[in-house]
């Protein structure tokens, strides 16, 4: 009986514990875990920017993006300026349509593309795989610039869990 | 949302499989057996967590598959009706020394298998058998005479 006593408990820890798993699954399940994306808008300075981008990743996982630029004046030198994270914790495997040029500012990636006339869009695809490794808040916001004027700033943070 | 509906589905797709190949691969390991045990193993692995690395990942499946585990235990413990779809029921394979073959073909079990089992379980011949049952588990038990 001494041997028995202390298994009476057992059942409920058990009971306890199968429950809060639960948990975990109850938050994939509503997308918690990743990956359902947010649509971002931004615009008033003579361009409408639209962004596509997930708010939270696991390590491994691919993933798409898309950006939008509807220019309501003419943009001469349109450029698309991505915060650091969309490299740093990244592999950036496809840009669609490829930009014209890529440069540096600073930790952020320029991309430029042609000239867009009044009511022109440009939709740009990305394709990436979130680095293993990765994880932490990441700055995944978009800036559209005609040159080096702003446009319009898209402020967006993907987190990436481990 | 995906990681929780893949696992569920493989899930059911594996508790399909192992319903479906008969109750004797379940408990034997002959080299079928194993090529199936090692090749879904890697197959749902990569349907079920696809690139996704993570730790997070990882244990959502844990979790999803651990939960269902329990639910389909429960359900066959509370719902008798539910007990030979979910678990499968005895099957006599031997009844007063008299072999059943119909029974035998259908789990694809030879007389040879058969005398193999009653000998591990100090039974000499099948006369001497009152009753041989294929278990829910895969395992046949042996009443002597």
């Amino acid at each position: 009986m001494r041997d028995l006593r202390s298994r009476t408990a057992h059942p409920w820890v058990r009971r306890v514990v199968i429950a809060l798993f639960a948990v975990p699954v109850g938050f994939a399940a509503t997308g918690a875990f990743g990956q359902p994306t947010s649509t971002l808008v931004a615009g008033g300075g003579g361009a409408r920017l639209q962004v596509e981008v997930p708010d939270t990743l696991r390590g491994g996982l691919l993933w798409r993006a898309r950006i939008a630029i509807r220019a309501e004046l003419a943009m001469e030198h349109p450029r698309i300026v991505l915060g650091s994270g969309w490299v740093e914790s990244m592999q950036l495997n496809t840009i669609e349509p490829a930009p014209e040029s890529e440069a540096a500012r600073g930790p952020r990636v320029v991309l430029s593309y042609p000239k867009l006339d009044p009511g022109d869009e440009l939709v740009v695809y990305l394709q990436l795989q979130v680095n293993p490794t990765a994880f932490g808040v990441q700055d995944t916001s978009v800036e559209l610039d005609d040159e080096t004027e702003p446009i319009a700033r898209i402020a967006h943070s993907t987190r990436v869990l481990p | 949302m995906d990681l929780v509906l893949r696992a569920v589905i493989v899930f059911f797709a594996i508790f399909l499989v192992t319903r479906v190949i008969g109750r004797r691969e379940l408990s034997t390991m002959e080299p079928f057996d194993l090529i199936l045990l090692i090749i879904t193993g890697d197959l749902m692995q990569q349907a079920v967590t696809q690139s996704d690395y993570s730790l997070t990942g990882g244990l959502t499946v844990l979790a999803t598959i651990a939960l269902l585990t329990v639910a389909l235990s429960y359900i066959s413990f509370k719902v008798p009706k539910l007990r030979p779809l979910l678990d499968g029921e005895p099957l006599v394979l031997v009844q007063d020394g008299e072999i059943i073959e119909r029974n035998l073909r259908r789990e694809r079990i030879t007389v040879d298998e058969l005398l193999a089992e009653a000998r591990q379980q100090q039974v000499a011949s099948i006369d001497r058998i009152r009753f041989a049952v294929l278990e829910t588990n895969g395992r046949i038990s042996v009443i002597p005479a």
